[in-house]
């Protein structure tokens, strides 16, 4: 009987717990271009403009996040413009000056779709010098959904991503049967102490 | 614990046919469950964990696929590490920039999913492989085994292959999460212990992690919990022919899958000796050694001979001095001293006395391995915010301090047990006393930390006596309900780190 109500007292709380974390704030990021944060790459001195080439824009973008250094100054306002080849406008964005440096989030016009191929510029206005950062020649770039998610908002493109790069005849399913799969491991459990535990 | 339970042998009805039970069938229902259970999860752990990042994966596949393709262990000097397969299907995952950023996503669009199609279709060669790297000098029983897994695959895809011998290991996590329910039914007398130990390790997050890789741990963990099991039995019920052939399997296997295991082989002729000694049968004790050694020897024997007929190299494939050496640079100008590498093992599991030069910037008990068994993912770059191991470490406290009443309680069968004690100390401090041999050596090198939680884990068998003895801590009327409640909270310490990945890769 003991074993019974802790058992069931546990769960309860277990249910909450995932609950809460389910329903709170995502992190939702869209993607990124995998360039990592080693060093300054550039340096943007005033109205200045550093364009990064064939990037990859994830859909679902809505913002852009990007680490900048301005010498413990506020942020000049930074505009961020996306573009094809052929230079046709797809997007974009600005953030107004006065910002603490670090890491900052331009919004800019949701993406819809993963388009490859594009041009990310980003401009400064003018003001005092401002660092991109990255590796190498490349800023890194990472782009953020639109708006506030919880995780349970978010869980259709969780799943899709986690169908990805791995073998999976289940395409976006595959995260509910792993889901399933656990259910199972925890039922028998659940199951088997009862019987063990609670004789 | 030890020693105070001798499990009853079965006793046949008079006048009843004698038949022998099939083996499978002699293992108890709740062992086999456990095992069930232990599959599930680890098949879990291997979906959430994007290919590639469990430690090491990189490597391990690739000596897997060097084997598969060519039936040679890697042995090239200066050759690629890699076959030109595996560097293309790793940058099609983008591996080298997501590893180390816990803000990089997994690969997310279709766009980099067809890149990677391409690249599975292109299949690059995929034996060009072959060069010595930090894996080479190991025993091939895992990747024989993996590459049986990569033929008998019938998707060709190098992504595809991989998760299928992640099943293997999955399967091999079942196995170790039964030998630790045999070992702890040979511990303790109370049945529903055996479940609650077994369980505790089966949802512990870093071993359902391990599992989930590419990874020769996995066969050395079950080989470990084979031999604790053997060892406990035979101190139980007495060495015999039977008993022997089961513990030089365990060593057989153990030394065929990675090298850590020579660390447990002095404890494990130990136990052999000790059992020897105080065996009422001499005869059939002898016997049972014999065999058990014989075994071990043969196995060796035969890996030696194929070292040097078949792949060209050292009897050994190069040992622990090969491993060590081909994980650092060797032939360092600034050799390292006796003092050091005592002073460096020592700090690595307890406060620095102090006379010690001081070898950490950190406290090892703490960080690497009290923080290491609580979940360090990824190539360890995936972690808890810092209050859950708080919030860890607080909960274990009390549990501590309950398995240290549970023996103190049990202390005169302590005492009695000291040889079968003594045989397991000998065991962990090989280990222990192997990790700060390599680990001193790798830190004086490269700079680099060493040592990680699952090192340890070949005494996971250790992890759920202590779970058991925490239960049987709180008392007759409190320890069913806690032994519960510990399940529980595995349970979900097993859920929230898979929860943790899932948001760190695909968040």
């Amino acid at each position: 009987m003991r074993v019974k109500v802790v058992l069931g007292a546990g769960l309860a709380l277990v249910a909450g717990l995932v609950l809460v974390l389910l329903l709170g704030d995502a992190q939702r990021r869209a993607g990124g271009n995998y360039v990592p944060e080693f060093g300054p790459v550039t340096e943007l001195r005033g109205a200045d403009r550093r364009c990064e080439r064939n990037q990859l824009v994830p859909g679902d973008s809505g913002a852009l996040s990007l680490l900048v250094g301005t010498y413990e100054r506020p942020t000049p306002e930074i505009e961020v413009t996306i573009s094809d080849s052929d230079g046709r406008p797809v997007s974009s964005g600005r953030l107004p000056a006065g910002q603490a440096e670090g890491r900052v989030v331009i919004p800019v016009e949701r993406v819809e779709d993963t388009t490859a191929g594009l041009d990310v510029c980003i401009a400064t206005g003018p003001g005092g010098r401002t660092v991109l950062y990255g590796r190498g020649r490349d800023v890194r770039l990472v782009w953020m959904r639109p708006g506030s998610e919880s995780y349970l908002a978010l869980l259709p493109t969780v799943a899709h991503r986690f169908g990805l790069g791995k073998l999976n005849p289940f395409g976006a399913w595959l995260m509910a049967l792993a889901a399933l799969v656990l259910a199972a491991a925890w039922l028998a459990a659940l199951r088997l102490v009862l019987r063990q535990a609670g004789q | 614990m030890t020693g105070l339970h001798t499990p009853p042998r079965a006793t046949a009805r008079p006048g009843a046919r004698r038949s022998r039970p099939r083996p499978f069938r002699r293992i108890p229902a709740a062992a086999r469950w456990c095992a069930l259970i232990a599959f599930l999860n680890a098949v879990v752990w291997a979906f959430v964990t994007p290919v590639f990042h469990v430690p090491d994966e990189t490597s391990h596949v690739a000596y897997v696929q060097y084997f598969a393709e060519t039936g040679l262990v890697p042995n090239i000097q200066d050759g690629d590490g890699i076959s030109m397969e595996e560097a293309s299907v790793m940058d099609a995952l983008r591996f080298n920039a997501t590893i180390g950023n816990p803000d990089q996503l997994a690969i997310f669009s279709e766009a980099q999913e067809g890149v990677l199609d391409a690249a599975e279709r292109d299949r690059l060669d995929p034996s060009s492989g072959g060069g010595i790297i930090e894996t080479s000098g190991q025993p091939p029983l895992y990747y024989a085994l993996g590459a049986a897994v990569y033929h008998a695959s019938p998707w060709k895809g190098l992504t595809q292959r991989i998760m299928l011998i992640r099943l293997l290991s999955a399967l091999m996590a079942a196995c170790t999460t039964l030998l630790v329910f045999l070992f702890l039914r040979e511990l303790f007398r109370e049945p529903w212990t055996w479940t609650v130990g077994a369980l505790a390790v089966a949802f512990q997050p870093m071993f359902g992690f391990i599992s989930a890789g590419v990874h020769p741990d996995n066969l050395l963990f079950a080989a470990s919990a084979a031999l604790l099991f053997g060892v406990a039995r035979a101190f139980r019920r007495g060495l015999t022919p039977a008993l022997g052939a089961g513990i030089g399997a365990a060593m057989a296997v153990g030394a065929l899958s990675k090298l850590t295991f020579v660390a447990l082989l002095p404890g494990a002729l130990l136990a052999l000796w000790l059992l020897l000694w105080s065996a009422r049968d001499r005869r059939l004790a002898f016997q049972g050694a014999a065999i058990a050694v014989a075994v071990l020897v043969a196995a060796v024997a035969v890996y030696g001979a194929l070292n040097a007929v078949a792949w060209d190299r050292a009897l050994l494939g190069g040992g622990v001095e090969n491993a060590a050496n081909t994980a650092v640079n060797a032939g360092d100008p600034a050799p390292i001293n006796l003092g050091q590498q005592l002073g460096y093992t020592w700090q690595l599991y307890l406060p620095r006395l102090p006379f010690m030069l001081d070898q950490f910037d950190h406290f090892p008990p703490y960080e690497v391995w009290f923080r290491g068994m609580i979940g360090k993912f990824g190539w360890l770059d995936t972690q808890w915010p810092g209050v859950v191991y708080g919030v860890a470490l607080g909960l274990h406290a009390p549990l501590v301090v309950l398995a240290g009443l549970a023996l103190w309680r049990r202390r005169s069968g302590l005492a009695a047990r000291w040889p079968e004690l003594l045989a397991y100390l000998a065991m962990a401090l090989g280990v222990m006393g192997s990790i700060g041999f390599l680990g001193i050596r790798f830190t004086h090198d490269t700079g680099f930390g060493f040592a990680q939680a699952r090192y340890l884990f070949p005494f996971l068998a250790f992890y759920g006596a202590f779970v058991v003895l925490a239960g049987l801590g709180a008392g007759r009327r409190l320890g069913r309900p806690l032994g519960a409640l510990l399940v529980l909270l595995a349970m979900t310490h097993g859920l929230l780190a898979q929860l943790l990945v899932v948001s760190r890769f695909y968040g």
